[in-house]
């Protein structure tokens, strides 16, 4: 699929993508670095915030519990000695002490000797003013209250759960009571101090939390004794918020908080539906417990205003980035669409086309010049087959047609005078794939002689084989007239001559045989010397004459030799194609295989002479490839009076 | 302004319309019936606070199941220091939620009661303790400190310590369960649909609680009942088994529409500031329903007290000193006022 995509589009998606990649990389971390920094600083700070509060708090709880305790001691050293005593001790201890609402001392009936009833002596605030009321005398008894039940029953102090004092204002209140027990640990009643909690609401809204940050305080039973919900307060508790909401991981801080565990915790949605943090930490003297809120929006909101401004700046880059990046690989993938394009065009065969124009010295620059210096040097090369193709063509045609005067040239009809039974003659030419110059030819002139000769033309093509062709008419015009080999050759040599402004030459080999008397005579213009082949089976060269090649040079005298065949006597002619003849290692064929073939072959008359000499020599080049013509004649005298 | 227009004229033809229909509705109503016009005031005290305890009594006020039968209902809540059944006999209420022990004992004291309905026919009493003090049974309680409510819940506890061979150190127990909580005690009395569920609101699991129900061991005596005087009955019967019939209609109408209730027990309880949530209210009113209305294994009959239940009780109760004598259970539930038409 991907590949499928140009270079252009791929290019692009995958550096954009590996932007987006490093731009969220750098983002995200940057968002948990900071996160963590600001977590830890929070923490920090809740800690210190908490501790402060808790210490506030207790404060006055000490001071509650050192008035209390210190009244009782006194009690229990020094017995009061009326209820008036009482009354005036009250008063005084509510006067000093600012932070106590009231406080009482309930005792039993017949305690300290001097009421047989229940008897409570109260002293509070009101307005400024402390009033005195004995709560002995209120409708419900206080001994069946836990202010009073619990301390007579625990014998020992304690903090009464918070409650809301009716026909004090409805103000919410804390008691503390300490049991009075004489020397012989009998219960006497208890002392007991109120302590308006509604400090508390202002103490913990004073807290820099922010405007969704909140702080709470949460009784030994888990009731909420402060929070910013004010219905809440005393009505639930961190169970009932959790059971109405279904909440076990609240419940779960729950009973954390009224074990007096403290914590600092990551804080779901369990209160307030928002993310934040929570920390919890109980308040020793009194066993409550106070939370603070701190809500992940509000304290994360300066991080994630920050990741938001990164994110801004990443997203305007990376929409920048987007031509940029498709700029560069246009540029890059525009030019090879053109080169590409025009490959197309240069490969259907249209050279001239003009290739495009790249500028600069980059690779792509680059690869345009090499298409340039491509299509110039196939031009070039396309116009040097051309000249090429026309030339050889044009050689070969000339070779065909020399090669077709050649073979017209020399006869081919054998045996040719059929009704001759005092000679046989037998020839045969293979020209090579390039025209040698290769000729023989023979001829009657009267029924008495017969003239043979062989020759071989320097030079190649047509212009050797009408070299050939003239030589040849010369001789057959001499043979007529002549009777000496030696004048035929003089005669031709002074006509190829003259006027051979080719520098064309041929050498010849030229006999004549007196048939009735065997009488064979010979002239040599530069050939090889044939051979003799006796009917004992014995082959020599014929005697050597003198001569040049004919054409070089005018009037050159040729000598003659001659010698009387005996019947059954054999010449063999040949060209250097056969002695000279060479196979793949180089060696020459030779004048002595020549000779052995010749002895080998030779007895069975013309026609297996030349054949079994040419299967030799075939043999012997064994595939290697003929290099000159190779021509060879036979003849052979059976007598005047025929075999 | 001395011209009438056409518009002025319409005006006062409207007026006209307007005035005639207010007649006609004004001679219709001079017909309608009196009970509709001047409904019967009527009040009935409750043994405490608002809560979902007596959470049938404002369905039938709210759903107006009252003013059906022509009664204009005030409940009267309870609390601290008010006692109903002494609000009753001094004629302040015409009818009081009390308690089937307390009916008996007030009834001996003075004025005779008679029952009017007996609602919750199951007992709620428990015992709770910790698991971590390890009180497997009822004996085991012997030699600890345990907390009982005093007065007429006090009987039955009392006498299923005592079948259960169990004798504990017994100290008073007042309105919350704070000594429990601060273990000043290893056991406290609880009703199930209240202390349980408040003890389970302090944090501590039920998985961590050991609850001993009294009923399990045959010493669950019927509750809450309605009670008025046998005089006022004599006078007033006929009003009598109004109320009855439209505060039953009330306990079905909860039991049956449960969600619809625990809206109305919560406005009760946020309009008198009783101090209390939701979920409180939600359990109580699920424990109170199943002691209310029977279910096919109950052998009670709603709105009504078995003769069985109700000489067991007497039983119990002369057995503990409670009381000395009981009237019959015809003379007690009002010539069978009791059983359901």
């Amino acid at each position: 699929m991907f590949r499928k995509w140009s270079i252009a589009w791929r290019l692009s998606i995958s550096v954009l993508l590996a932007s987006v990649l490093i731009l969220s990389a750098v983002i995200g971390y940057g968002y948990i670095i900071a996160r963590q920094i600001l977590e830890q600083e929070l923490e920090d700070k809740a800690w210190q915030m908490a501790r402060a509060t808790t210490g506030r708090i207790e404060l006055v709880e000490i001071a509650a519990r050192k008035i209390v305790e210190g009244m009782d001691g006194r009690m229990e050293i020094n017995a009061p000695a009326s209820q008036e005593v009482l009354f005036t001790l009250l008063e005084r201890l509510v006067r000093d002490n600012s932070e106590i609402y009231g406080a009482t001392v309930a005792l039993e009936p017949g305690a300290f000797g001097f009421s047989q009833k229940y008897s409570a002596p109260y002293v509070y605030r009101s307005w400024n003013q402390l009033v005195r009321d004995d709560r002995g005398k209120h409708a419900t008894p206080y001994y069946v209250q836990d202010w009073y039940a619990i301390p007579q029953l625990l014998q020992r102090p304690v903090w009464i759960e918070p409650y809301r004092a009716e026909g004090r204002g409805n103000a919410l209140m804390v008691t503390y009571s300490s049991p009075i027990i004489d020397a012989e640990g009998k219960f006497l009643g208890v002392v007991s101090c109120d302590i308006s909690l509604e400090w508390l609401a202002d103490l913990l809204n004073s807290l820099p939390l922010g405007k969704e940050g909140f702080a709470f305080l949460a009784s030994q039973n888990g009731t909420l004794i402060s929070h910013p919900n004010r219905a809440l307060i005393l009505n639930e508790n961190m169970f009932s918020l959790a059971e109405e909401k279904n909440n076990a991981a609240l419940r779960a801080l729950g009973r954390e908080m009224v074990k007096g565990k403290s914590g600092f915790i990551p804080y779901g949605t369990m209160f307030s539906g928002q993310h934040g943090w929570l920390l919890y930490q109980p308040i020793a003297a009194n066993g409550w417990s106070i939370g603070i809120f701190f809500p992940e929006g509000e304290l994360m909101g300066k991080v994630a205003e920050l990741s938001r401004k990164e994110a801004l700046i990443a997203i305007i880059g990376f929409l920048l980035l987007i031509p940029i990046v498709l700029l560069i690989a246009r540029s890059i993938t525009g030019p090879l669409r053109k080169l590409a394009e025009a490959t197309r065009i240069l490969a259907a065969g249209s050279l001239e086309e003009p290739l495009p124009q790249i500028a600069g010295d980059d690779e792509v620059a680059r690869l345009a010049q090499s298409f340039v210096v491509m299509r110039d040097e196939l031009k070039t090369h396309i116009t040097m087959l051309e000249v090429a193709a026309t030339s050889k063509e044009r050689i070969e045609s000339e070779l065909r047609i020399a090669q077709r005067i050649q073979m017209e040239l020399v006869p081919k009809t054998f045996p040719p005078f059929p009704d001759r039974e005092d000679f046989e003659l037998y020839a045969m030419m293979t020209p090579a794939r390039e025209v040698g110059g290769d000729f023989y030819d023979f001829m009657m002139p009267d029924p008495d002689h017969l003239w043979v000769v062989i020759g071989d033309v320097s030079g190649k093509g047509i212009a050797a084989a009408l070299f050939m062709a003239v030589t040849r008419t010369f001789l057959r015009a001499f043979f007529h007239e002549e009777k000496s080999p030696g004048k035929v050759l003089y005669r031709v040599n002074n006509e190829l001559s003259r006027n051979n402004e080719a520098s064309m030459f041929v050498t010849l080999f030229c006999g004549v045989l007196h048939l009735p008397s065997g009488n064979f005579r010979w002239a040599n213009a530069g050939h090889n010397f044939p051979l003799l082949l006796s009917t004992e089976g014995v082959a020599t060269f014929l005697p050597k004459t003198k001569g040049v090649v004919a054409g070089a040079m005018e009037d050159i005298q040729f000598t003659e030799a001659e010698m009387t065949l005996a019947a059954g006597d054999s010449l063999y002619l040949y060209t250097d194609g056969v002695n000279e003849a060479m196979n793949a290692a180089d060696q020459l064929f030779g004048n002595e295989r020549m000779q052995e073939a010749l002895v080998r072959f030779g007895q069975a008359g013309c026609v297996a002479m030349v054949n079994g000499i040419s299967h030799e020599l075939t043999a012997f080049v064994d595939g290697a490839e003929q290099s000159d013509d190779i021509t060879m004649l036979a003849l052979r005298y059976f007598g005047p009076n025929g075999g | 302004m001395a011209k009438s227009s056409p518009k002025a004229a319409k005006q006062s033809i409207s007026f006209t319309v307007a005035a005639l229909l207010l007649f006609v509705l004004y001679i219709c109503g001079l017909f309608l019936p009196a009970k509709a016009l001047a409904a019967q005031p009527v009040r009935i005290m409750l043994q405490w606070s608002h809560q979902a305890q007596f959470a049938g009594y404002y369905v039938a006020l709210e759903k107006g199941f009252y003013k059906q039968q022509g009664l204009d209902v005030s409940i009267v809540p309870g609390g601290p220091g008010l006692d109903p059944a002494d609000s009753l006999i001094r004629g302040e209420v015409d009818f009081a939620s009390l308690w089937l022990s307390t009916a008996l004992s007030r009834n001996e004291q003075s004025v005779r009661l008679a029952q009017v309905a007996q609602i919750v026919n199951a007992s709620n009493l428990v015992l709770i303790t910790r698991n971590s003090d390890n009180i497997n049974r009822p004996a085991e309680l012997s030699g600890r400190k345990i907390s009982i409510w005093g007065g007429d819940f006090r009987a039955p506890y009392l006498a299923w310590l005592q079948s259960v061979g169990a004798s504990p150190q017994i100290v008073p127990q007042y309105y919350s369960v704070n000594l429990f909580l601060r273990r000043g005690v290893e056991a406290c009395s609880a009703m199930y649909y209240n202390e349980v569920h408040m003890v389970y609101q302090t944090g501590i699991d039920m998985e961590e609680l050991k609850l001993f129900f009294l009923q399990e061991d045959g010493f669950g005596f019927p509750e809450d009942g309605i009670y008025t005087t046998q005089e006022r009955f004599r006078q007033n019967a006929e009003m009598v088994r109004k109320f009855r019939q439209a505060s039953l209609q009330g306990w079905r109408y909860a039991a049956e529409h449960q969600s619809e209730t625990l809206d109305i027990v919560m406005e009760y309880v946020t309009r008198d500031k009783v101090l209390t949530n939701r979920p409180h209210m939600k359990w109580m009113l699920e424990k109170i329903l199943r002691s209310v209305i029977p279910d096919a294994q109950d052998r009670w009959t709603f709105g009504s007290l078995s003769r069985q239940d109700y000489a067991r009780t007497v039983q119990v109760m002369t057995q503990q000193g409670m009381i000395r004598s009981a009237p019959s259970y015809d003379e007690f539930t009002a010539g069978g006022l009791g059983y359901v038409p």
